[in-house]
This record gives structure tokens, sequence and C-alpha cells, in this order.
């Protein structure tokens, strides 16, 4: 007898689809396992799948289920567990499928509207300030503006408090704030903290290479009579900065550092071989849903932080224009100013060529690099893809 | 204990819904026959049960981690409140069968023909204009109720001067509202269209659907004042009408939503709101008035749906707003409004609602108590403000944490705790909080749960559009 078995059709929700012209990635989720394709019978099907009436679920007719990379297609997403097909005789009417909300054209507007526009607790996104220091700082007016922050705030102390007059006035000021407070500054600069002085402070300690030995050796000194938490912050220019932060890392027994790529513009090839991303970085971290819902919406990077300058002047991320001055706005103008005009908090991968790119979404957010070395993408995934 | 359920809908198709990862998923028969362990399955579905189950798919939920309110936060709202609203006045002119702080009810402040203190209410609306920014996109809502708020006219005037006063130094845009039986609007038009008052009137329906509204003094029934006094509003004011004016009815067994709609939208070309008696805090001796009395909203709108030329509109609708809250809280596209919570590992959730003063409002009543709201009872007060303000932030921080480690145990149980929204101070078993007896009323487990995922689903296969309609329109306020 023939076998005309018409199916379903639908893609798993844990699926992320990303599409364009000529290409499809299949992402699954829950174990980042990955599919793509450029048949233009398959491209058609998962257009059809993404279409607002058809809720996740298209009729996948005998003869279109015969068709050669239709049915090839078809029996690798299943032995993925990425999509299934289901007879259509088992029910008596068309099944939905709830995708989560990545591949439609408005989706950007969508969450800004649904998350931002019309909230009106604007201060619940702000979740660190970085308060940055120098010898021109007013104190009294800082700390009068500290007042009118929320709870659960970061504190970041950026620079080297040594030069600040009354440094011991904010720092007994945030001393009262349960919230976490790290002192950032060179390894050249740290200070010693009063015991009374310590409720939740932490230090993050930048290097630049080369290293100035007595320096570090009394900083090192000063840090472990304090017993705080302590993160190095290694600035490398070059792999051979790379190979000396790796021994001082196993010198001086460091367990929490991160290395923090400096852009000189001479140093480009370091970049393209180091921080660059390939599909196989990309794709080597485990991405969650919840991560392509961030990476479509905000900043990861930036999202709910401001700095302020010693002059008072706000940003959201010091490369972008300024949204205020603390001497002359109030915290909740200087956030609203960003939910509303800012280009920090919510600047994704939507520009050329990353909206022409499958993996736009998997990647991370854009970062300070992308703006230093004016390129909209620090990855080798066209290059790749074209090859 | 929570777990993934597998469920059906209309079409009698099969699906999982995993409360964990808040995925629904279209599943194949045969996976389904694998959950129920039956014999003779396809092998290939065994394996993808393995696969889902080795993936955190039909096991039990990991407790949820809850938040703490500190004191900052209730300083916040406090602060960042978008609505004041004034107990004009204790008293009314209607003694209508149904009203809240009537016979039928128990649990609310005894009426004393109390007016509202002006002094204090002008000083608490000065405190809130203190904490407020400097923001010309900063809006402030403010509302009278009552009693019927009309009958201390009065004190509206007050406000509002005061408020003009105010307004300038903060650039805030102010709206008033006021809820009223419209029995006095006659004496008060021009006031209200000069300061661009939303207006929501309480009418029931035609004469015999409003007959539960009778006047105090002559037990008769205020349609014809209402009606005569609405009819004057819109013959004089007719853009304003048009623009500022609604409807809120009371369904009943003397009215149903059909009646309700038809009269006030051929009438006045507006669809009214529509609420079911409430049934927190009835009184015991009254409970058989009440049971002859309540109308299901649900039933009456299904009834008026089968009715081709009916007026409903979708959005209005029980379905559809349940389907609304099952998208917003418990569907993988809960991040679309909630983008935060995707920057998080840990999603801090409260358990049972329980508003803080704020939160959505704060009532200033004639006793001067600060309340969340005006459906609660004044023994939830949150301050005072007599010559002084008095709140007590600290200790209001520990009662709501205090409240919210009562409900944990049943809200962690509980499928449907991500969207609730039943008050904690309207449960009628609040006073047996923190005891063995406790029971929370709307208490949803896994069978309730299944029942309504059916629903849900049914509706969506009928409607595939509302799945994005939804999604692209659910605005967090």
């Amino acid at each position: 007898m023939k076998n005309t078995t018409n199916y379903w059709f639908t893609v798993e929700p844990f699926v992320y689809i990303g599409m364009t012209k000529n290409h499809a990635l299949l992402y699954n989720t829950l174990d980042g396992m990955n599919i793509e394709s450029d048949k233009i019978e398959v491209l058609q099907l998962l257009y059809e799948v993404l279409q607002e009436e058809n809720c996740g679920v298209v009729l996948l007719t005998h003869e279109r289920y015969k068709q050669k990379d239709i049915n090839g297609f078809i029996k690798e997403v299943r032995e993925k567990y990425m999509c299934d097909i289901i007879d259509v005789v088992l029910s008596i009417g068309k099944p939905v499928q709830l995708l989560p909300y990545y591949n439609f054209p408005d989706k950007h507007d969508v969450y800004k509207k649904n998350n931002f526009l019309a909230s009106r607790k604007i201060l619940q996104y702000l979740t660190e300030v970085s308060i940055h220091v120098d010898q021109s700082i007013n104190i009294t007016n800082l700390i009068l503006f500290l007042q009118s922050l929320p709870g659960n705030i970061t504190f970041n102390i950026v620079g080297n408090l040594a030069n600040v007059v009354n440094y011991k006035d904010l720092l007994s000021f945030l001393n009262l704030h349960d919230s976490p407070k790290n002192l950032c500054c060179s390894y050249s600069d740290v200070i010693s903290l009063q015991s009374i002085l310590k409720s939740g402070f932490s230090y993050i300690i930048s290097v630049h290479f080369p290293i100035d030995a007595k320096k570090w050796n009394h900083s090192r000194q000063l840090l472990v009579e304090q017993s705080l938490p302590v993160t190095y912050i290694f600035d490398v220019l070059s792999l051979d900065d790379c190979q000396q932060a790796e021994e001082l890392v196993e010198q001086f027994k460091i367990e929490n550092y991160r290395l923090n790529p400096v852009y000189t513009e001479d140093n480009i090839d370091f970049f393209k071989q180091n921080v660059f991303l390939t599909k196989k970085d990309i794709l080597s971290s485990s991405i969650s849903i919840k991560t392509i819902f961030a990476n479509q919406s905000i900043n990861i990077h930036d999202f709910g932080k401001i700095n302020i300058m010693p002059n008072g002047d706000a940003y959201a991320n010091l490369n972008h224009p300024t949204l205020g001055n603390i001497n002359m706005h109030s915290i909740h103008e200087i956030v609203d100013k960003e939910i509303k005009e800012g280009i920090s908090w919510f600047r994704i991968r939507n520009q050329a060529p990353c909206n022409e790119c499958v993996y736009q979404w998997l990647c991370p957010s854009p970062s300070n690099y992308e703006i230093f070395i004016g390129k909209p993408n620090l990855c080798h995934v066209k290059t790749e893809t074209n090859q | 204990m929570i777990s993934s359920i597998i469920h059906t809908s209309k079409y009698k198709n099969s699906y999982i819904y995993d409360h964990q990862s808040r995925l629904s998923m279209l599943i194949h028969p045969e996976l389904e026959k694998v959950y129920h362990k039956s014999t003779d399955v396809d092998p290939y579905y065994l394996k993808k049960y393995e696969y889902l189950k080795k993936h955190n798919f039909f096991s039990i939920s990991q407790p949820l981690t809850y938040g703490i309110i500190n004191e900052s936060t209730v300083m916040d709202t406090i602060a960042q409140t978008s609505q004041i609203v004034f107990e004009v006045t204790d008293f009314c002119n209607l003694e209508c069968t149904y009203c809240a702080y009537g016979e039928l009810y128990k649990g609310y402040d005894i009426r004393h023909r109390k007016e509202i203190n002006t002094h204090n209410a002008i000083n608490f609306l000065k405190y809130i204009f203190n904490l407020k920014h400097k923001n010309k996109d900063n809006k402030l809502f403010i509302g009278f109720y009552g009693g019927e708020p009309l009958l201390n006219g009065g004190f509206i005037k007050q406000i509002i001067a005061t408020v003009n006063q105010l307004k300038s130094k903060k650039e805030m845009e102010i709206e008033y509202n006021l809820t009223t039986n419209a029995t006095l609007l006659h004496k008060y038009i021009p006031l209200l269209v000069e300061n661009n008052f939303r207006l929501l009137i309480s009418l029931d329906g035609n004469e015999k659907n409003h007959s539960y509204r009778p006047f105090i003094k002559s037990k008769k029934n205020s349609f014809k004042k209402v009606i005569e006094n609405v009819d004057l509003l819109q013959r004089m004011y007719p853009e304003y009408f048009k623009s500022h004016v609604n409807f809120n009815a009371v369904l009943h067994d003397r009215n149903s939503v059909k009646d309700i709609y038809e009269f006030i939208h051929t009438r006045y070309n507006k669809i009214p709101r529509i609420a079911e008696l409430s049934p927190s805090d009835v009184n015991p001796d009254k409970e058989a008035l009440y049971n002859k009395m309540f109308q299901s909203r649900w039933k009456s709108e299904a009834e008026y749906q089968k009715d081709s030329s009916n007026l409903l509109e979708k959005n209005e609708l029980y379905y559809y707003r349940n389907l609304i809250d099952f998208f917003k809280y418990n569907s993988i596209n809960y991040y679309v409004s909630n983008i935060t919570d995707s920057l998080h590992n840990i999603e801090r959730k409260f358990s049972i609602s329980a508003c803080l003063p704020g939160q959505r409002k704060i009532l200033f009543t004639t006793n001067n108590k600060l309340l969340p709201c005006e459906r609660i009872s004044s023994k939830f007060s949150a301050g005072e403000m007599n010559e002084h303000l008095i709140i007590d932030i600290p200790e209001i921080a520990r009662r709501y944490n205090s409240y919210y480690d009562q409900m944990k145990e049943q809200c962690q149980n509980c499928y449907n705790s991500w969207s609730c929204v039943k008050c904690l101070f309207q449960m009628d078993n609040f006073d047996k909080l923190g005891t063995k007896g406790f029971v929370c009323e709307y208490f949803c487990d896994s069978e309730d749960y299944k029942n309504r995922l059916y629903r849900y689903f049914s509706s969506i296969e009928e409607n595939p559009k509302d799945f994005v309609e939804i999604i692209e329109n659910i605005v967090i306020i």
C-alpha cells in the first residue's frame, strides 16, 4: 500500500533558529549541538515555521517530506532532538509550538516597550555605580548624590584615593551600605583601609607591564595585611604580557585574576589571534535561552551601570556622550536619559555585518573593543563561512 | 512537589509543560506513552525521553529563591508611588446591598460619617511631593474615593489648589480621577471638566439591573438620578465625556454581562468594566444572600459570547486575560517583559502578592491611616499622618518579610505561584497565617494546572495569532 502520511513539522522550543536569506542555523540550547543548512527547501520550511500564523508548526505533506533535502534534514534534526514530525491523523486539529520570541521583526521595540518605557521604577535597573576619583573631586557633593541612590548597588571607586583630600569621608559613607564596594586602582596606588572600614570592601588591582618590582612587593604586603578579597586585572598588549601575567599568578599564587587585552592601534594581530571570535569560540560555551534573550535586548557589559567622573559628569559608557552631571541632575534623570536616549545600555548586535549572520544573537554583546578598534564585529565567522 | 506536566488539548494534541524552565513543548503521543510507562513504544521516543530527562525535564523543580524586602526598597516604593488616593469621606448617600462597607461583608472599619482631615491630607501630599524627583516625565495620579467623594467636594477643591502650588516646582504631570455613584455629579460638572478628571461611574445596567443601588434615605433606586446626571454631563461636554468618562458595573443576579454591555454601550457608546461580587470577608450571617446574588463573570460572559452580535472585546474576555497571564509569567516568553531576569542565574521571587505601600498606590483614609489600597482592611495600615507622619520603615520591612516567609512553603509547591496575583491581605483565613491550619485558598496543584493548560492550549490552537499578539503587548506597569 502506498504510504501517503502527512506530518506536522515543528522545531523544539529550546532550539534557537538563526536565519539569513541563504543560510540557517539551528542551535540546541540544551546541549550546544548545532546544524547549519543552505538548502532552499530547508530554508523555506524553517521560514514557514516562524510565520506568525503558523505558531511554530507547519504541515509537511508526504510529497514534501520525501524531497531529498527535506528528508535528509529531518533525519538529522530528529537525531539531535531539535525538531520532530507527528502524523496528522494522531490528532484532530493543528497543534501549536510556543517558540521563544526571537525571530520577529519588531522584537527590539517590543523588549524596550515591555520592559522599560512603561516602567516608573527605573532605578531598579541600576546595579553598579563606578566613581572615578582624582584630586579635583568634590566629596561632599558626591556623598549628597550617593545618598539619593537606591540600596543594593555595587560601588566601584576607581583611581588613586591617596590623591583625594576627604577620601575617608567617602569610605565611611560607603561603609554604612551593605552592598559590595570595590576599590579599583593600580598596584602602585593601593591604600590601606582602617579596620573599621571593611564591611563589604574588596580590591580590584590593575597591573600594567612592565611592573615596578618594588611597588609590586609593597602592594602585595599591604594587601596581605588587609585580608580582604583581591582580584587582579592584568592589562595585556601582547602574548609576552600574557606570559608575564601567568608567571606572576604562579609565583604569587594569585587565585582571582583576569587578563584584560588592551588595544594600542599597533597590536591588531594580537587581537585577531586572541580576542576575535571564531565559530568554535562562540559555540564552545553553552548558550541558554535566557542569554539569547539578553543578547537581543540589552548590552550585557554596560546595562545597569553608571560611571561618575571627578567633575560630576555621568556616563553609561565612558566612550559615549554624557548623560548629565550629578551636581545638576538627579539619578532618576540620568537613568531616565539613558533609557530613553542613551546608546550604551541597549547597544546590541543589530548592525551590519552582524545583522546578516546566523550567529548574531549567539554572540555576546558588543564590548568596548569594537569601539576602540572601530569595527562592529570582532570575529572570523564571516571569513569561515565564505571559505 | 512541582514537576513536568503532560497534558492534552481540545484537538487531542499532547504537550509537556516544564515549570522550572517555563518551556511548553508539543510532543509526539509516543513520548506520552513512554512517560506513562506503556510497552510497545517507538524506540526513538524511549531515547528522546531519556534525552529530555537528562536535561531536567520530568524532574522535580528546584526550590524557588525568594527575595527579601529591605528598608531601602520600602522607602523607594513609597517615594516612587504613582498614585495617591484620598478617602474623602466614609459616608455614602446610597446603600448598595453588595457594598464592601455594608452588612454583606465583615473586616472593614465601621463607618462613622467621617470626613477626611484636610490639614493632615495636605501635609501628606506635601510629603510625597518632596520625595519626588524633578522630572517632566513624572506623572502622579491623584484619586478621590469614598463613601461618595462628591459629598465632600470642598476637600477636592482644596487638594486641587494645593497641587497647583506644588506641581510647578517639580514639573510633574498630574492626573485626577474620581470614582462616583454620579448622584451628585450635577453640582460639580465644571470643576471636574476644568481639571480633566477621569471619572469612573458606577452603573449596573438598566433600571432593573441597577436596583441593588438605592438611596439610603428614600430606599428608592438611584438609577433615574444617575442617568439624569450622566446625560447632563454628556450633553454639556460631549468631547470630555467621550475621552474622560468610564463606567464600572458590578455583576449580580439582577443583571448579566449582556445587560450591562448593551445598556451602557447603546446609551453612552462605552465599554464598561465589570466586577464580580468580592468573595473575601463575606459576613457568615449573610452567606445565603451572597450566594443568591453572586453570578460568575466567566459564565455570564460565555453565555453572551454565544450571541453573534455581542459587543465583547477580546482583551476584556476572561479566557484571554488568563492566556495573557500564562504567557506573561509561565511561558518562556516571560523574559520578553522581564528581560533583567535573563541576566541572573537565580531569579528571586516573592511569594504571594502583598503590595507594599506605594507599589500600586497609597490610600489616605478618613482615620489618617496609610494603606496600600482601598480594598483591604485598615489593620494592614503602613503608617499614620496626624500632626506628624509616622511610618516605621524597618517594621514594614520586617512585617512583609515575615508574610513572605510564612507563605513560602505553600507557594513553593503551587503551580500558579509565578502568576499569582491573589492578595494575601484579602484572604479569609489571613489570621491563621503561620499556623499549621493555614491553607492558601488559591493553591493550584498539578491536576488543577493540567486543566488550565488544556484550556490555554485549546484556545491557542483555535486562535494561533493570539500568541504573538499577546507577547507583543504585554506591558508591565
